[in-house]
């Protein structure tokens, strides 16, 4: 058994249930022989020793019936006799039968066969002797006799034949009872061998079953072991779930909750119970949210801080966010989704908190005077404050999201601002022009740097401006007067320079460049006296400068490269610094060779000109941009009362009654460059009030640079005199003017009313001139209509008479027809009658053939007889036999005529009838005809009255046409008299008219002349 | 207008010819043309010419009246026939078998007529005129028989009729001598007129 426990568990099961199987075979295979064996002994008991014992029964009740047979057949009657013989043949048959089957039954048991043989031979005897003897006797009524023999001989072998079949019965009786033993025999034993194998089997099936329970116990136990584990290390992961203080949940697909862990029932204020199986969405303030949140989950596989707000049942809401994901079975099926929620308030109190400081830096912004924005990587503005609004004087919503480049007058530059700070990370005093809603453009500096955000990356540009505009213009202002200083040094025509205190040169004007043919750069840091043929005199010179502060008109002579020499005028004078400290010599020199000569010729032609201006009545005055006098002369003296000098550098304005007016006027001048017939009242200094217009214009440089005004005044009281003294004049004469303009006026009305009534008049006479001219068109016009209508009178009543004279011939064409109508109605009849008597003698001719077919026929019948009487007188009726056969042959030949008469009679008959009919419908045709012709002419004779009539009567029209046309003649020539008076009368209404015309015409005119004198 | 167009379309010259030429043959008519006569005289001569076949085969021919009855052409001997007679009036006779027409005069002989379609039980079927009445006579018996039509007497050889077909039966085949080639049934007009059944015997019952 050592090797058995060695094997695997599956090999032990093999072997067992090997074991069981093949004793089942065998079990089945024994029971299956011992089966099939009692089955042949019982078939063999059955066929050989029942069915011989059987056989033998038979051959033995056969022999008794036989015998029985014959005794009944010596008894009874010849048929029962006869009946009984059939029946001990057909037994005797049987009896064969059955003895040869015992034959071939016991063919192999010799004994048996031997007393089978020695019964045969019995038998054999018995019939022959039965046939042979007993049945004749019988039949010869030897009763007696057959009745010894029957008794005796017979009946020995009967008993003999009997023993023997007993005894062989007995025999298979005994056989069949050991057969049966033997069977009982074998059932016994294999029953034996069945019990024995059956248990075998069936213990060896306990073994195995005890064996399998076993293994299998140790299977479960260990199944039981992983099954603890399993749990307990659930166990941990629930107790880590629910230890857990974020409220976890499982969700089934439907959004079930399917678990929850201790933090659930907290967060939710419901127990375990309550939750599991209720719906996830229902625990949180916005249900589609949620379910929107699982269905992600279940969709996407997983979902990260999905924020929710969980509701507790106080009514407290929790903020979370919610990481869920699907959890699947070992198929990898989805199951549910795995969802837990991290509570966010805390977190939100802080983001509360940021947003406070946020705010805190935000108003710090919003304080600012700066503008401040924060513009995006792609240059819109994210934010502003509340300056930069103000700036801009849009509100900060239209400002947000706009293009930050838009606010400045170069946008370009904006650009290129911003993109330099996101290149760089910031940017310095980068100046723009900022430009506002209204127009206004303020000078910015724009400080900007980038912020990003907590992965470093640059979110964008906050930038801060600076409002530099006053500085700016400060600015422009010092380098507007150092650029006008400076060009004041070029373009003096005089060799400036400057000198260090050391002599050197330290800068120079054009005029030196050209003086000395030297570049400035040439002559800078040179030294001052060596452009001098006297080098000594010029440092003295300038040492003088230093010393005394300045010098003029110093002598020197400047040499150029060329050698050529200039005598100049040094004018110098030091400058300093604001401490104060001398810095150096500013020295001009004034080139006098030439200017001596030119000298006195300016000097000659300005005091010519200045002699002009001087000599001038009319106060003359220069005004400097900024208003002050610049130069006056004489007249402006006398006008004012000022003299010149106290004039000069005074404000131009003073000298007037309205200063504003005055400076107005000069602004003007400057702005437009001129200014024409300008009033002014200029005040003198004792009180005197003068009225000027000034004429001004500007007056410029060599550059065209505006210097100043020049203003030319004239004294204008006098005139204004003489205007008073005009005007006076003209009111009087205007009074004059209006009166004889009232009178024109009234001229003119009344000469309008007269053109009017004139006009009126005239177009009147016109009217009936046109009136009386239309009337005579009337006229005439109906005078052609009294001509064609007496015209159509007259044919009217011409056609009447010819319409007349035709109907009259239509009238005795009628007639004729009605006569004509009549006459056929007569002959109508005639045809009628006459076909009438057609008909009646055709039925005679009918009636005639009638009479001869029946003579026919008796001919035939006459024929007949003539030939039977002929026949009956033999040979002397011969001849007389053709005569009747000759009559009977025209007998019937009258009788076909007459037959094919009637068949004409029929045609002619059907024919009349036609005829009758169509006469019958002509007549009634022509008697409508008659009876419409007598109409027609009725009809024609009225037609033919009438037309009479109209005839008549339109020759009157003609008449009384002609009449009316004479009469329309003369109304005709009246009109024609009255339409000549009328154009008559017309014309000198029109001439009238004309003459009134003119008047009018004249009037106007006279009152366009005064009105214009007046004017 | 049609109707005037019509009547001068009708050529009355040509119809007053025809009239004249109808009225001239009408008067014409009645008096055959010569040659008219010749050709009847002529056509008479050669039938008279003809040789008769009858005398020297009396024995082997038999001369019959033929007649006409229900489609049919019966004949029978002349030797029964007294004469033939048209039917004029009869008189219907009174307890008398279907068979029996009636009584009618000849000449003041009352002679009974027998229907033979009832007779022979032919289908009354077709029309048939009746009105001819073959009067047979044998000895003292004298009686008449209906027919359509009498057709003449004729001769037919012996050796012509043959013996009654089989599908005549009863009564008829009684009657019967035979019948002819041209499907002429002879009758035995001797055998009618023995018949027993001709004595009529009824009574009426009062």
């Amino acid at each position: 058994m050592n090797w058995f426990s060695k094997l695997s568990v599956q090999s032990k099961l093999v072997a067992g249930f090997g074991v069981v199987i093949a004793l089942l075979v065998i079990v089945s295979a024994t029971a299956y022989r011992g089966m099939s064996e009692i089955q042949a002994s019982q078939q063999a008991l059955y066929e050989d020793d029942f069915s011989v014992a059987y056989d033998l029964l038979t051959l033995r009740s056969n022999i008794g019936a036989e015998r029985l047979d014959v005794l009944v057949m010596m008894e009874s009657g010849p048929v029962e006799q006869q009946r009984r013989l059939n029946d001990l043949n057909e037994r005797t048959r049987t009896g064969d039968a059955i003895l040869e089957r015992l034959v071939a039954r016991l063919g192999d048991e010799p004994e048996s066969m031997a007393k089978l043989n020695e019964l045969k031979a019995l038998r054999q005897q018995f019939e022959e002797t039965r046939s042979t003897q007993v049945v004749p006797l019988i039949f010869q009524g030897k009763i007696a006799e057959a009745r010894a023999l029957f008794m005796g001989v017979q009946f020995q072998r009967q008993a003999r034949m009997t023993a023997i079949a007993t005894d062989l019965e007995q025999r298979k009786t005994a056989a069949a009872q050991h057969a049966l033993q033997r069977a009982e025999q074998a059932a016994n034993t294999y029953i034996a061998s069945f019990l024995v194998l059956g248990v075998a089997a069936i213990l060896a099936a306990l073994i195995l079953a005890l064996f399998l329970n076993r293994t299998l116990t140790g299977y479960t136990t260990e199944a039981r072991k992983m099954e603890a584990q399993l749990k307990e290390g659930s166990a941990y992961t629930r107790s880590l779930i629910e230890a857990s203080l974020d409220p976890f949940v499982t969700i089934s697909g439907e959004g079930k909750i399917m678990d929850v862990n201790r933090a659930t029932e907290e967060a939710t204020g419901r127990t375990r119970g309550q939750l599991i199986g209720s719906d996830f969405s229902n625990y949180f303030t916005e249900p589609e949210k949620a379910r929107e949140g699982y269905q992600h989950v279940l969709a996407q596989g997983f979902v990260r801080d999905y924020p929710l707000r969980l509701r507790h049942v106080s009514g407290k809401v929790m903020d979370v966010l919610y990481n869920a994901s699907v959890f699947r079975n070992q198929a990898g099926e989805v199951l549910g989704v795995f969802a837990a929620a991290r509570d966010v308030t805390e977190r939100r109190v802080l983001e509360a908190r940021l947003l406070e400081s946020s705010a805190y830096t935000r108003s710090l912004i919003e304080a600012s005077l700066d503008p401040f924005l924060t513009v995006s990587p792609e240059g819109k503005i994210m934010d502003v404050n509340r300056a930069t609004e103000e700036a801009t004087g849009l509100p900060r919503d239209q400002i947000i999201g706009s293009d930050f480049s838009n606010y400045f007058t170069e946008p370009d530059k904006a650009r290129e601002g911003y993109q330099q700070v996101l290149a760089r990370g910031f940017v310095r005093d980068y100046s723009l022009r900022l430009r506002h809603g209204s127009g206004k453009v303020m000078d910015v500096l724009y400080n900007a740097s980038v912020f990003r955000n907590e992965k470093g990356e640059v979110q964008g540009v906050f930038a801060a401006a600076r409002d530099v505009t006053e500085r700016r213009v400060l600015e422009a202002r010092l380098l507007e007067s150092s650029a006008y200083t400076r060009s004041l040094i070029e373009a003096s025509l005089d060799p400036l320079v400057t000198i260090s205190s050391e002599g050197k040169i330290m800068d120079v004007n054009k005029a030196t460049e050209e003086a000395t043919g030297l570049s400035r750069d040439q002559l800078i840091g040179s030294d001052f006296s060596n452009y001098f043929t006297e080098a000594d005199k010029a440092r003295q010179g300038y040492q003088q400068v230093l010393v005394q502060g300045f010098v003029r008109d110093y002598p020197l002579r400047l040499r150029h490269v060329s050698g050529k020499i200039t005598d100049v005028l040094y004018n110098a004078s030091v400058f300093r610094n604001r401490a104060g400290e001398v810095q150096g010599v500013f020295a001009g020199a004034r080139d006098v060779t030439e200017r001596r000569v030119l000298e006195a010729r300016l000097l000659e032609s300005s005091a010519y000109t200045r002699s002009l201006i001087e000599a001038s009545l009319d106060p003359l005055v220069t005004i400097s941009a900024e208003g002050k006098i610049m130069d006056v002369n004489k007249g402006t003296e006398l006008a004012t009362g000022q003299s010149r000098e106290i004039l000069i550098g005074s404000d131009f304005s003073n000298y007037f009654t309205e200063p504003d007016k005055a400076r107005q006027g000069y602004q003007q001048a400057l702005a437009a460059g001129f200014v024409r017939d300008y009033p002014l009242t200029l005040r003198h200094t004792s009180g005197r009030i003068t009225d000027v217009l000034y004429n001004a214009a500007v007056f410029r440089n060599e550059k065209g640079e505006v210097q100043g005004v020049f203003a030319a005044a004239r004294d204008i009281t006098e005139r204004k005199l003489l205007e008073m003294k005009v005007r006076e004049r003209t009111e009087r004469l205007e009074k004059v003017l209006q009166e004889a303009q009232e009178a024109v006026n009234v001229l003119t009305s009344s000469s309008s009313e007269i053109l009017t009534a004139i006009a009126q008049l005239a177009s009147g006479a016109a009217e009936a001139a046109t009136a009386v001219s239309e009337t005579t068109t009337t006229v005439e016009e109906v005078r052609q209509t009294a001509q064609q209508s007496n015209q159509k009178a007259r044919d009217i009543a011409e056609a009447g008479q010819n319409a007349a004279l035709v109907l009259q011939g239509g009238q005795r064409n009628v007639e004729s027809s009605v006569t004509e109508m009549n006459r056929i109605r007569t002959q109508m009849g005639s045809i009628a009658e006459t076909i009438v008597t057609l008909s009646e003698q055709s039925q005679a001719i009918g009636e005639i053939t009638g009479t001869v077919n029946e003579l026919a026929e008796q001919s035939n019948l006459l024929a007949v007889n003539a030939a039977i009487e002929a026949a009956k007188a033999g040979e002397q009726g011969k001849g007389f036999a053709v005569v009747a056969q000759e009559i009977k042959s025209l007998a019937e030949q009258s009788k076909h005529a007459t037959t094919q008469v009637r068949g004409l009679l029929a045609d002619i008959q059907k024919a009349i009838g036609n005829a009758v009919m169509a006469t019958e419908q002509a007549s009634k045709v022509v008697e409508t005809g008659v009876t419409q012709s007598s109409q027609a002419g009725e009809s024609i004779r009225a037609a033919v009255e009438a037309t009479v009539n109209v005839a008549h009567a339109s020759t009157q029209i003609a008449a009384s046409s002609q009449q009316q046309m004479i009469g329309v003649d003369q109304v005709a020539t009246a009109m024609e008299s009255i339409n000549q008076a009328s154009t008559q009368n017309a014309q000198s209404t029109r001439q009238v008219e004309s003459i009134a015309q003119n008047l009018h015409e004249l009037s106007q005119k006279l009152k366009l002349l005064v009105e214009q004198f007046r004017s | 207008m049609t109707d005037s167009g019509q009547q001068k379309s009708i050529d009355w010259n040509a119809i007053h010819k025809q009239i004249a030429m109808a009225r001239q043959t009408t008067e014409q008519g009645w008096a055959p043309t010569p040659a008219d006569k010749k050709r009847i005289l002529r056509a008479r001569a050669q039938a008279l010419a003809e040789p008769i076949a009858g005398p020297a085969v009396a024995e082997q021919s038999v001369a019959v009246v033929a007649f006409q009855l229900a489609g049919e052409t019966y004949g029978i001997e002349l030797a029964f026939v007294r004469e033939v007679y048209p039917l004029k009036a009869f008189t219907p006779l009174p307890c008398t078998p279907g068979f029996v027409l009636g009584i009618v005069n000849v000449r003041g002989q009352i002679l009974s007529v027998l229907d033979l379609r009832a007779f022979f039980e032919l289908p009354q079927a077709g029309l048939s005129e009746l009105n001819k009445v073959i009067i047979l006579r044998q000895n003292d018996m004298e009686l008449g028989v209906l027919a359509d039509a009498v057709l003449g007497v004729q001769s037919i050889p012996r050796a012509e009729i043959q013996p009654g077909l089989p599908t005549l039966t009863g009564i008829r085949e009684a009657y019967l001598v035979g019948v002819t080639a041209q499907r002429l049934v002879v009758l035995d007009g001797g055998r009618i007129l023995s018949d027993k059944a001709l004595v009529v015997h009824e009574q009426v019952e009062t």
